[in-house]
């Protein structure tokens, strides 16, 4: 144990734990075992700093570094994080919790309830919460029983909230505004929504799919009834025109589309971030001890 | 660009130049404090707050290093769009890097009375800006290319691109020489060729920096912002090796007693830089629990990693310069480089 009493020990030790933590190496890529490797020099540091430990300075710095390393350790074992998904009106007493390797647990009690009011103008989004209605922006967080509430993100759920449908014919075009559950009208023809596609594209065996949420290139396969019958009707906003029912002698084409969003907010739990800064502190303070006795 | 900036960024090497003498330490010190008085408007922008604290501890210090740290962060003022960010714990690692400075400042100069040591000190120079010439944009340099900003946005200039390259090769060259002259000091005819190759490489990294930074304001403004950085570490690490190979026209420092009242004061300096470190990692902390609702992120991870590398670099073992240099280095890049956070 003695030699982790020397001051080359704690040298070496802190310096390999500082090129395996710093973001710029990229150690959680390539080095198999990461978070133990990171686990194992942590506490080898601590030990180097404990065994060394003689004068204020050391003390203080070996009390800091047990601390940070505690509170770590606690809030790892204990400390919760994941995101709750919600559209405007929608309220939740729970949120999808993320475990430390990014894989996704399940839903978890928040403990309270939570309601999406609506999303402000500055993207942020105004929350209904038990201590009364709060903005939750990018630059401030919510703390709320035991959690911190922030980075609300508005993201495309992949379905439409509204489509604009152009039925053109006879010299004339008639706008239709159709929506998941409420048809359009546009003359006597009635459009209903059969399936949306906000980013179209086509497989291999020339089969629709949606290569993602976000709407970069929108389309619908629209049901139209009129004159007694029923048609399939495909649409692409990057084509209008693209399809022309013979029958109805009318083409249609998707001008706008709405899509429908939703609102992801991060919800974070550490119960230990305190600890952790009285031992940030405790470093400070011994480092400063430290450049006191050197002279 | 700010004109007032640019002017400190050139107040601040000309302090870097006098502080590596130690009878000119007073004038180093009015040369750094003239040129902090012309940021001072800049102090409104949070952005501008490392730059500010790299210049109030260039005139604390008065060393070579801090100084050309705050020539760097001017550089950045001058150079960076304002950012409506306005966080601490930048501002604490900007006083961290300058002590960090001038630690490894101090424990360069307690070496440097053997010719040894200075060929050391001017060859570690020449290797931190081989490193930087041949990793930056992507090794676009071994291709004579060079660019501002990045993607659709950049500004191709290959007069820059011709510099760098060649002052790349004449700092490769000078750097092996040097290091030949280390390894096998019998073969002492390499070190003059070696000096002969390094002054040209330093002047031909300024050029281009100051080359780049006309055609950038001239023809577009946001790619030059937008490598501010790389033109503040060209000027960073051109600046050094120019100290270290002005230190050889100097007389030889004095002797063991004021070796071992450097030693000393670089000792607190890392120590001081160290609690600085620590203060950044727990203001970076609370930051990001109040913004992002939790401590963790990268800029913390960063600023613990510097914090750690503080503690190796106090521990009173071999090897101390070279653990101080990481410190600085690690400090510098955190400070300099704020998009790698």
């Amino acid at each position: 144990v003695s030699a982790f009493g020397h001051p080359a020990a704690l040298a070496a030790t802190a310096l390999l734990l500082a090129a395996v933590v710093h973001p710029a190496t990229h150690a959680a890529a390539w080095l198999p075992g990461a978070p133990i490797a990171i686990a194992a020099l942590a506490l080898l540091v601590v030990l180097c700093l404990l065994v060394r430990a003689r004068g204020r300075a050391d003390l203080l710095l070996a009390a800091g570094a047990v601390l940070l390393l505690a509170a770590l350790a606690w809030d790892g074992a204990r400390g919760r994080q994941g995101v709750i998904r919600l559209a405007p009106g929608q309220g939740t007493a729970n949120f999808t919790e993320q475990g430390p390797t990014g894989r996704w647990l399940g839903l978890r009690p928040l403990g309270f309830t939570l309601g999406l009011e609506r999303i402000l103008p500055n993207g942020g989004v105004r929350l209904s919460l038990p201590q009364g209605t709060h903005d939750l922006t990018d630059e401030r967080a919510i703390a709320v029983g035991g959690f911190r509430l922030a980075s609300p993100r508005l993201r495309p759920t992949g379905e439409a909230d509204r489509l604009v449908v152009v039925v053109s014919g006879d010299g004339t075009s008639v706008e239709a505004e159709v929506r998941p559950d409420v048809p359009g009208r546009a003359g006597e023809l009635v459009i209903a929504l059969d399936h949306y596609f906000p980013d179209f594209a086509l497989d291999e065996r020339q089969q629709p799919y949606t290569r993602s949420a976000d709407p970069r290139n929108p389309a619908a396969l629209l049901n139209v009834e009129g004159g007694g019958k029923s048609y399939r009707v495909f649409v692409l906003q990057a084509m209008p025109g693209l399809h022309r029912v013979q029958e109805l002698g009318r083409s249609f084409a998707l001008r706008a589309v709405d899509p429908e969003i939703e609102v992801e907010v991060a919800v974070h739990n550490e119960p230990a971030a305190r600890l952790l800064l009285l031992g940030a502190f405790a470093m400070a303070a011994g480092a400063a001890l430290a450049a006191r006795e050197s002279s | 660009v700010s004109s007032l900036a640019g002017t400190a960024v050139l107040g601040f090497l000309v302090a870097a130049g006098l502080a590596g003498s130690p009878r000119h330490g007073l004038a180093a010190r009015i040369a750094a404090a003239a040129s902090a008085t012309l940021l001072l408007p800049r102090v409104d922008a949070a952005g501008a707050w490392p730059g500010l604290a790299l210049a109030a501890g260039a005139v604390a210090l008065a060393s070579p290093l801090p100084c050309l740290l705050a020539a760097a962060g001017a550089t950045l003022t001058a150079l960076s769009p304002e950012s409506s960010t306005a966080t601490t714990a930048p501002l604490f690692l900007a006083l961290a890097a300058t002590f960090a400075g001038g630690a490894v400042s101090s424990s360069v100069r307690s070496r440097v009375e053997s010719d040894r040591g200075l060929s050391a000190a001017t060859a570690g120079a020449g290797v931190a800006l081989v490193a930087f010439l041949m990793g930056s944009q992507g090794g676009g340099l071994l291709r004579w290319t060079f660019a501002l900003g990045e993607g659709a946005e950049s500004l191709p200039l290959r007069g820059a691109g011709l510099l760098l390259g060649l002052a790349l090769l004449a700092a490769l060259g000078g750097t092996l020489l040097l290091g030949a002259r280390l390894l096998t000091p019998a073969v002492s005819a390499a070190e003059p060729l070696a000096f002969q190759l390094l002054w040209p490489a330093a002047t031909l990294v300024t050029l281009a920096a100051g080359h780049a930074v006309v055609q950038g304001a001239r023809q577009r403004p946001e790619a030059l912002a937008a490598s501010a950085s790389t033109i503040a570490l060209l000027l960073l690490l051109a600046g050094a090796l120019v100290i270290t190979l002005l230190r050889r026209l100097l007389p030889p420092a004095a002797g063991s007693s004021e070796a071992s009242a450097l030693e000393t004061r670089a000792r607190r300096e890392t120590a001081v830089a160290t609690a600085l470190v620590w203060v950044a990692a727990a203001v970076a902390g609370v930051e990001g629990m109040t913004t992002r609702g939790s401590y963790l992120s990268t800029t913390t991870l960063s600023v613990a990693a510097c914090g750690l590398l503080g503690l190796a670099a106090l521990a009173p073992t071999r090897f101390p310069t070279a653990r101080r240099t990481l410190l600085l280095a690690a400090l510098a890049a955190a400070v300099l480089l704020p998009q790698t956070l």
